[in-house]
């Protein structure tokens, strides 16, 4: 199993560094960041060693937005070139081909939280910075990511047509991002359960420096229940 | 064939389901445990050893009822925090602190905010592109005994101070033994009206009292003795204090009680306000008997040119000012109590102090600095053009310069052996007439106080004073009390011709009257505490409600001085508490120039390196 999975996640990976899209993907990324928190937020008007205002308070939209968009092609792009079927045919099992076609896009999007380190190097290099919101944001974020791409994975599954997976993803992950949005408007039985589900209340709080082992295990078993999903989809179709 | 892709398809959805009820599960379970790790530096979403042991203490129930509903989602994060910092208290009480969330879709929950004085408060909500204003509870009231401790509003803006607020109302109200803190300050009230004048201490006197209870006393004056169950007694601004005045400051410290002297030759209006013409620094009349203790404030202002704080040309433009030194915990001293837990401080033209270090030892005293400025400090003698904030350090000698001090130890009298300001000296019984020799360890005396630069304003404030210092009350008018100073104009030689007798009341018994005329008995020496610093504007309204104070500088003075007062009083379990939230962490000075730099560098440099990887493997996989 965990050779099938690192030949699977080590040919996603080259399929991603050999094409220019992950190089424009990161920078285009890591220069929205920048500019961001630099020019939209007003860092040095506000006038603190933090990220939480410039970075992290938002960062959920802008990765919705980017789990959509890479997320589109990992089955979609299979399924319109038919290479699909040589995939099916293959001595390979279907979680090690989920897992490391998931772990490979991860892996795209922890180079790209990794390109963003400059924000807070830079910060610390001119302020007294605590680092811990800081590893706590970027944890939230990470788990945040993971967690929609199992649903992206997952929705990919269920298309052929790469924009429309895409638009899928954002509006699921929408969804869940923004279910704590009327959680407030929705009654006292109906907003906690919203609240629960929603992906952004579990990250924002650990921007703030908090890990709580109640977000960890929503992220972890949100992920588990789509690759899930994911692997039955496949499967499903294996036996077509 | 069809019938097995079914069988696959329900198995394949019933596992789903298994799972996700499994997962269901498993998010219940921890829910229940609510295991979590605290990354801050300070531990700031963690209740600390103290509160823990505050709470642990409790014998009656708490009540916390919070009122949350319309509020924005974007502070989301901090209703979380509330109900995990209750979670947490309740379990730290063992039970005794009790939660409960107001249903406010009910009319019942509304009543009740109304009831309890809980307000609506607007918020700005984004839908799509517009901004829209909602109104909105985001507030908890504490409940003990059946009676409305305290409310808490607008709960996201005291977010970071929140246990602060919650232990201490707690702790306050259920401690046996409440210190009592008096606060004089140079403006009395007006009672016919009009408040008290500009730059007065209004706020600081509200967070007194929140934080004593019925123990702060923010209405004291040195018009008559400090009363008996004052523990600490804060003079804040002192201006053109009187012979009388000081005396009566320094028996109450004789007696045992504890003083904060924050005095402000440098104040807001000299520098901004009306004075500003003027450029001469503001006489406390305290300067004698400061320099008697061995203290003394220099003339002029502190600069600190590489930690200060921002000072706002506009809403949206600051500049760093130097004479709005930041002190640094590095710069405090990590022995105190008060400044070990206290952040980064921004004061406002404080003035330097000046220990007279073997005077200490002679007496036996130990004067401990408690807070300097960085080492590019700078003492400046004159205060003309002070407002201008872009002066350099070119050309300065900079140097640790001393801001905050506490003098510990034996003193004897400013009067030792002379009359009592403004009044007949008393009576001593036979045998406790003072020595010709003075005591071990006392200081030499002055027969009065001479603040020479009381003399200098004294004759705008106080005409007919013969000895150059004002009497009566700071503000001119004379004294109102028949037993108190001498009136204006008299010579205190002659005080007690002049002095007006106390009454009799009628009672009949004149020894008793006699007794109570004659006030409690003189003290000539004593162990004192004293805290002296160079400024009170910290604690100013005008700079208290500053936004640039509360957003950018950070409103760490008042809380400073009401630590000073708890440890004084020997009340000093919230210290570890009060302060470690505060800390603003702002950026460091820096140039407008390297800001651009490092804005661009940030916006170009990764995204270049990223997309010169790229061009590189294509060029590595084309020519292989």
């Amino acid at each position: 199993m965990w050779r099938e999975f690192g030949a699977v996640y080590r040919k996603e990976l080259k399929a991603y560094f050999i094409s220019p899209v992950a190089y424009i993907v990161v920078a285009l990324f890591v220069g929205f960041l920048a500019y961001r928190f630099f020019f939209d937020e007003e860092f040095f008007i506000y006038d603190k060693a933090d990220l939480y205002r410039g970075l992290f308070f938002h960062l959920e939209r802008w990765l919705v937005l980017l789990v959509a968009l890479m997320g589109m092609r990992l089955w979609s792009a299979e399924y319109a070139s038919g290479t699909i079927e040589t995939l099916m045919t293959l001595p390979i099992g279907t979680g090690a081909l989920v897992l490391g076609k998931y772990f490979a896009a991860l892996t795209l999007i922890l180079v790209c939280f990794v390109g963003s380190l400059g924000l807070p190097i830079t910060v610390a290099n001119i302020g007294d910075m605590d680092w811990g919101p800081v590893i706590g944001g970027y944890l939230g974020a990470f788990l945040f990511s993971a967690a929609l791409l199992a649903l992206a994975l997952w929705v990919s599954s269920l298309t052929r047509h790469q924009i429309i997976a895409s638009v899928l993803t954002g509006i699921a992950g929408a969804t869940f991002v923004g279910m704590y949005e009327i959680a407030d408007k929705a009654g006292p039985t109906l907003g906690p359960i919203l609240e629960q589900l929603s992906l952004a209340s579990h990250y924002q709080a650990m921007g703030r420096g908090v890990i709580d082992m109640r977000d960890v295990v929503f992220f972890l078993s949100f992920m588990t229940f789509f690759l899930y999903l994911n692997t039955q989809v496949v499967e499903n179709r294996r036996y077509r | 064939m069809q019938g097995r892709n079914f069988q696959i398809r329900s198995l394949s959805w019933l596992s789903s389901a298994l799972l996700l009820i499994v997962l269901v599960l498993l998010n219940g379970v921890f829910a229940r445990a609510g295991s979590r790790v605290d990354l801050t530096e300070e531990g700031l979403y963690t209740l600390s050893d103290g509160s823990r042991s505050i709470l642990g203490r409790l014998k009656d129930p708490v009540i916390i009822k919070v009122f949350w509903q319309g509020v924005p989602t974007r502070f989301d994060h901090t209703k979380r925090y509330v109900a995990s910092l209750l979670e947490e208290m309740d379990g730290a009480s063992d039970g005794k602190v009790q939660s409960s969330w107001v249903d406010l879709s009910e009319d019942s929950g509304k009543d009740e905010a109304r009831e309890l004085g809980v307000e609506q408060y607007v918020f700005q909500a984004e839908h799509g592109d517009e901004v829209r204003q909602a109104k909105g509870y985001m507030s908890l009231v504490i409940e003990m005994g059946e009676e409305k401790a305290r409310n808490l509003d607008v709960l996201h803006n005291i977010r970071d101070r929140l246990e602060y607020l919650i232990v201490s109302t707690i702790y306050q109200r259920s401690r046996v033994t409440t210190p009592v803190i008096g606060f004089v300050s140079n403006k009395p009230f007006n009672p016919f009206g009009g408040g008290r004048q500009p730059g007065q201490f209004r706020a600081f006197e509200q967070m007194l009292s929140r934080s004593f209870g019925s123990g702060a006393r923010t209405y004291l004056d040195l018009d008559s003795d400090v009363p008996e169950d004052v523990d600490v007694l804060i003079i804040a601004r002192p201006r053109n204090m009187t012979a009388e005045q000081v005396y009566r400051f320094e028996q109450f410290l004789l007696r045992g009680g504890r003083g904060i002297v924050l005095e402000d030759p440098v104040d807001l209006d000299n520098v901004l306000g009306r004075a500003a013409q003027q450029a001469e620094p503001h006489a406390s009349g305290l300067a004698d008997w400061l320099a008697h203790v061995g203290v003394t404030l220099e003339r002029g202002a502190v600069a600190d040119f590489k930690w200060n704080s921002k000072f706002p040309r506009s809403r949206t433009d600051f500049v760093n000012y130097a004479y709005w030194p930041k002190v640094l915990p590095d710069f405090m001293s990590d022995e105190n109590p008060v400044t070990r837990a206290t952040p980064p401080m921004s004061l406002y033209w404080p003035s330097a102090l000046s220990i007279d270090m073997p005077k200490h030892e002679a007496a036996g005293r130990t004067a401990t600095v408690l807070a300097t400025t960085s080492p590019s400090g700078y003492r400046r003698s004159d205060i003309t053009g002070l407002a201008q904030a872009d002066e350099t350090a070119d050309g300065k000698l900079l140097e640790e310069v001393p801001l905050i001090a506490v003098v510990e130890g034996p003193l004897t009298s400013f009067w030792l052996g002379k009359p009592v300001p403004g009044s007949t000296p008393p009576e001593l019984p036979p045998g406790d007439e003072p020595k010709d020799a003075e005591p071990k360890g006392a200081e030499p005396q002055d027969a009065e106080p001479k603040d020479e630069d009381a003399k200098e304003e004294a004759p705008k404030k106080a005409e007919g004073s013969p000895d150059g210092a004002p009497s009566g009350s700071p503000d001119g008018a004379p004294s109102g009390s028949p037993d108190g100073p001498a009136p204006k104009g008299s010579d205190p030689k002659e005080a007690p011709k002049k002095a007006a007798p106390k009454p009799d009341d009628g009672d009949g018994d004149e020894e008793a009257d006699a007794e109570e005329a004659k006030g409690p008995a003189r003290l000539e020496q004593g162990d004192i505490r004293l805290l002296i610093m160079g400024d009170a504007d910290m604690i100013d309204d005008r700079l208290v409600g500053a936004w640039v104070t509360q957003a950018v500088n950070g409103n760490v003075g008042p809380s400073f001085v009401v630590s000073a007062a708890e440890w004084m009083s020997g009340s000093d379990e919230l210290l570890a508490l009060r302060s470690r939230a505060m800390n603003p962490r702002n950026l460091d000075k820096m140039e407008p120039g390297k800001r651009d730099f490092l804005k661009h560098l940030n916006l170009f440099l990764v995204p270049l390196l990223v997309i010169l990887m790229g061009l590189t493997m294509f060029f590595v996989r084309r020519t292989s």
